[in-house]
C-alpha cells in the first residue's frame, strides 16, 4: 500500500496535470475567438481612407 | 490509450463532437466550447486515466441536458475502446468541488446504462502543493465486467480509509 505521502504526491501531480490542461484549453478558446474577432472585422481594416 | 472514435461517439451525442487529436471538443447551443481528455494516471497498481472535461466560461449550464448527454457518449466511446479504470476528480476553482462533484454524480446517476458501471465517489482530506489543508472529491468509475473489479474496489477502499483516518 502507498504511504499518505506517497498518495499526496499522487492528488496532487493529478491536480496539478488537470488544472494546467484545462489553462490551456482556456488560452487556446481565447485564442481561436481573438481570431475569430479579428476575421470578422477584416472588412474595416480593408476599407480605404481618402 | 487506444484513441476514441469521433464518428461512434456522435452516433447518439446530442452535441457534435470533434477531435484534434488528442482532446474532444464539442460546442453547445449557447456557443459555449468544452474540451473532454483523458490523462493518463501514474497509480502504480492499475491502467487507468483521469478524465478532464473543462468549458470556456468555467460556468455550468444547468439547464442544458445536451451537455452531459454528449459527455456520457464520450466516456461510453472511452470504456468501449480502453476497458480500465476512469477517475474524476472535481476543480478546487472558487471552493466549488463539492457542488462539481455532485453535478457529475447526477449526470451519471441518471445515466440510462448505469448498470454497466459502478462508481465510487471519495471525499479526499488533502493538502495541496503549498501544504493548505484541502478537500478533494474523487470518483472512480469501473465496468461492472472488469475482472478486476473487487480488487480494485478493495485497494482505493483501503488507501482512501488509511489516508483520511491519518492523525498527524
Amino acid at each position: 500500500m502507498r504511504s499518505r505521502e506517497e498518495i499526496i504526491a499522487w492528488f496532487n501531480a493529478a491536480r496539478e496535470r488537470k488544472e494546467a490542461w484545462a489553462r490551456r484549453m482556456k488560452a487556446q478558446w481565447a485564442e481561436e475567438r481573438r481570431q475569430q474577432k479579428e476575421a470578422a472585422d477584416k472588412h474595416y481594416y480593408d476599407l480605404e481612407w481618402e | 490509450m487506444n484513441a476514441l472514435d469521433a464518428n461512434r461517439i456522435n452516433v447518439n451525442s446530442p452535441y457534435k463532437v470533434w477531435t484534434d487529436g488528442e482532446v474532444m471538443h464539442f460546442t453547445t447551443d449557447n456557443d459555449i466550447n468544452y474540451a473532454v481528455d483523458f490523462d493518463y494516471d501514474s497509480n502504480p497498481y492499475f491502467t487507468a486515466y483521469w478524465l478532464n472535461l473543462t468549458n470556456e466560461s468555467g460556468k455550468p449550464s444547468p439547464g442544458d441536458a445536451k451537455i452531459p448527454r454528449t459527455v456520457i457518449c464520450i466516456i461510453e466511446e472511452f470504456f468501449r475502446v480502453n476497458p480500465d479504470i476512469m477517475l474524476y476528480m472535481c476543480s478546487t476553482a472558487k471552493g466549488q468541488q463539492a457542488q462539481r462533484a455532485r453535478l457529475f454524480l447526477r449526470w451519471f446517476n441518471g445515466y440510462e446504462q448505469q448498470q454497466k458501471y459502478v462508481i465510487k465517489a471519495y471525499d479526499v482530506k488533502s493538502t495541496d502543493a503549498e501544504g493548505k489543508p484541502t478537500k478533494d472529491y474523487v470518483a472512480l468509475i469501473i465496468q461492472r465486467t472488469n475482472p478486476q473489479l473487487d480488487e480494485i474496489i478493495a485497494r482505493f477502499d483501503s488507501e482512501i480509509a488509511m489516508f483520511n483516518d491519518f492523525k498527524p
